[in-house]
């Protein structure tokens, strides 16, 4: 069966197995979800959200839908290889698409602070998700939200009260362990993030087994008036790992977001990051550094709506790409009539390490205000050989020369990741790839370790 | 024995000849000069020497210190004591001086069966070497050469040579684009690293460099061979005459 008449099926049995949810909002969401899923199906190359990126797995694989966590785990799993290491901040971790208390931490529970998951949250606190959930995404026009919406199994449901400073770290730990079928999990996280507070979130996606896994993720933040959010995306997965994630972000006045994506392996990425400036003085950082190999796929759409004035966006994406592996990028910025004053900035440079290698690179500028600052640029090519010559004329081989300029390229977006756990696993994930001891960095601090 | 020694040297260059036949020994403790006009096949020499991939070697030999320089990669010719300062030295943003030169160290003790340099000895040699070109502490932790103005860069050429001590160091137009105060400082820097082990073959179109850095020969090479040898002596004759003598006297004559 193809996979769209497949999700309809399920739908339909899911329906039957349901009593009293039938009356609630979220049971009206999915009912209209699925409706626009069956509507759009699964996109084309003609379609031009999806040009470059090709979804026949989808049809190829047979999938079923998860409809619960295991039993219990495999011999050779262990859940401790998928927790960063020397990480201090609260941990949710979902199996096969489940909240799963026992293998989570749950460190922060100040008063009025909500760390907790959508099936507990669904009764708890129903009027919250009614306002919130499915209000900016593109379920539209995006069949992935829109099935995401309805066949949701569970998700991370955080609400930050105001003014709540403190640094708080959360990691979101999706992990499919796909056991008798190849398994496709929906997860859904709303993050709201109330006035004057701050936060810091990790989403990271994981896929055990030689069994396919399709983790379809969407994620819903809510910037409230002068919040700050530091989002990131560690994509580190195994050869027989899909992905599509949608990350939705609403931004009210004076809130500053600071989103970094990082994906190093995983055979199929679509990342879709949106974010909305509904608020004068509100700014949006998009980073992202894509450095993927073998036959690896990763796609980028990101989309900056400028919907208010005095706005600031700057996106900065970088990609090494080796092998037979893909990257798309597709950089959208919208800026609306009366977002006057705005200041989008926009960048992607990408490094060809092979010639089977291939870069699909595309900014796209929507600009219906006429007192504006927008620029991009996109490049693409090969590894400078007078720079490696240089290097070689000092004494250092070729592969060493290729390690400090592909190092020297991505140190600016890994910067940008704060948190320093994560950080440094980064790096060392990074230092692998480039047959490294370890990552240097250009600045005077690291110098003064050399 | 001699340190090199190049025999009947042709190159060419998208099948263009550029060097027709050259030939030239350098022993060590000795500085050479080769001066002549542009395109003379200058810095096709000192390319063809540190082993840039763009030449094509028609004919002749070329032996670093015993060794067939063409067996060898470019790495291992600096590892086994050639240096090539870059008439145009390459910038690298993102890698600092300190650990780019913190490599090339060690990659050549590694080669030479040394153990790596500890932190604080590299750091401790490093400063002590910055001196030598008048280059203070920042220097060190700046991208290399990025940034740099033309007279930093050719600095920094002589401070990369100073660290990696080599037994034959190629200089090629070290003195293009310096000020008289830079050139100094670069020349200075020189002049303190030489001694009775190593050689220097200088390439620069103007005599200007030589006073500071006196050559024990002066070599002219014009249309890709060395048609005049002599001593410091030639150099100012040709400062005071021109190359048009040269071209006069072996235009026909040796094409």
């Amino acid at each position: 069966m193809a996979i769209k008449e497949k999700i309809t099926d399920y739908f339909e049995k899911y329906t039957q197995s349901l009593n009293g949810e039938k009356n609630s909002y979220l049971f009206s969401l999915r009912e209209k979800s699925i409706k626009i899923f069956h509507e759009l199906g699964i996109p084309t190359l003609k379609n031009e959200e999806w040009k470059y990126t090709k979804l026949n797995f989808l049809n190829n694989i047979d999938f079923e839908i998860s409809n619960s966590a295991p039993h219990s785990f495999p011999e050779n799993f262990k859940i401790s290889d998928y927790y960063i290491e020397n990480f201090e901040g609260d941990v949710l971790v979902f199996i096969n698409g489940f909240f799963e208390k026992k293998y989570s931490r749950i460190i922060n529970t100040e008063e009025n602070l909500v760390v907790t998951n959508l099936n507990e949250a669904k009764e708890k606190y129903s009027n919250i998700l009614e306002n919130y959930l499915t209000k900016y995404t593109d379920e539209s026009n995006n069949p992935f939200t829109a099935l995401n919406t309805a066949l949701a199994n569970d998700g991370a449901v955080i609400i930050l009260p105001k003014n709540f400073e403190k640094e708080l770290p959360i990691h979101l730990l999706f992990i499919n362990i796909p056991l008798q079928s190849n398994l496709i999990t929906n997860s859904r996280n709303l993050i709201i993030v109330d006035s004057n507070s701050k936060a810091q979130f990790i989403e990271t996606s994981y896929s055990w087994g030689d069994l396919a896994s399709f983790h379809n993720t969407v994620s819903e933040l809510y910037l409230k008036q002068n919040s700050e959010v530091e989002y990131y995306k560690f994509q580190n997965d195994s050869h027989s790992a899909y992905y599509i994630g949608s990350t939705q972000i609403h931004q009210e006045k004076d809130s500053r977001l600071f989103s970094t994506t990082i994906s190093l392996a995983g055979k199929f990425i679509r990342n879709n990051l949106n974010s909305i400036l509904d608020g004068e003085n509100s700014e949006a950082h998009f980073n992202g550094l894509y450095f993927i190999g073998n036959e690896d796929f990763v796609d980028n759409h990101t989309l900056v709506d400028h919907a208010k004035p005095h706005c600031n966006s700057n996106e900065n994406y970088k990609g090494i790409i080796d092998g037979k592996a893909t990257a798309v990028f597709n950089g959208k910025i919208m800026v609306r009539p009366f977002a006057q004053k705005t200041n989008a900035y926009q960048s992607n440079k990408n490094i060809l390490l092979s010639e089977d290698a291939t870069i699909n690179t595309k900014p796209q500028l929507e600009i219906f205000a006429d007192d504006v600052k927008c620029s991009h640029g996109a490049t693409s090519g090969y590894l400078d050989r007078d720079a490696i010559f240089y290097f070689r004329a000092r004494g250092i081989d070729e592969k060493i020369a290729q390690s400090y300029l592909l190092n020297s390229f991505s140190s600016d977006i890994i910067e940008t990741v704060k948190i320093d756990a994560l950080r440094d696993l980064i790096k060392s994930e990074i230092a692998k790839k480039l047959s490294m001891n370890e990552l240097y960095f250009c600045s005077i601090l690291e110098s003064n370790k050399i | 024995m001699s340190l090199l020694k190049i025999d009947n040297l042709k190159v060419n260059i998208n099948g263009k000849e550029i060097l027709k036949g050259l030939s030239l020994e350098v022993n060590p403790g000795e500085i050479h000069a080769i001066m002549g006009p542009n395109g003379s096949g200058k810095s096709t020499l000192a390319g063809v020497l540190a082993g840039k991939e763009d030449y094509e070697v028609v004919e002749g030999t070329i032996e670093f210190d015993g060794k067939n320089i063409f067996e060898m990669s470019p790495e291992d010719r600096a590892r086994e004591g050639l240096f090539l300062a870059f008439q145009y030295p390459i910038e690298i943003p993102g890698v600092s001086n300190a650990s780019f030169m913190k490599t090339a160290v060690n990659e050549i003790r590694k080669y030479r069966n040394l153990e790596p340099l500890d932190a604080m000895d590299f750091l401790r040699i490093m400063r002590e070497k910055a001196k030598l070109v008048e280059m203070d502490q920042a220097f060190l932790n700046r991208s290399v050469n990025d940034g740099f103005s033309g007279g930093e860069k050719k600095r920094n050429e002589i401070f990369q040579l100073a660290m990696l001590e080599p037994k034959l160091a190629i200089l090629d137009e070290t003195d293009s684009g310096l000020d008289i105060d830079a050139l100094k400082i670069v020349a200075n820097g020189v002049n303190k690293v030489r001694n009775e082990n190593n050689a220097f073959v200088v390439i620069t179109h103007y005599q200007r460099l030589l006073n500071y850095i006196i050559p024990d020969f002066v070599h002219v090479l014009f249309d890709g061979k060395l048609v005049v040898s002599g001593g410091k002596e030639l150099a100012l004759e040709l400062e005071e005459k021109g190359y048009d003598w040269i071209k006069k006297q072996y235009n026909g004559v040796l094409v």
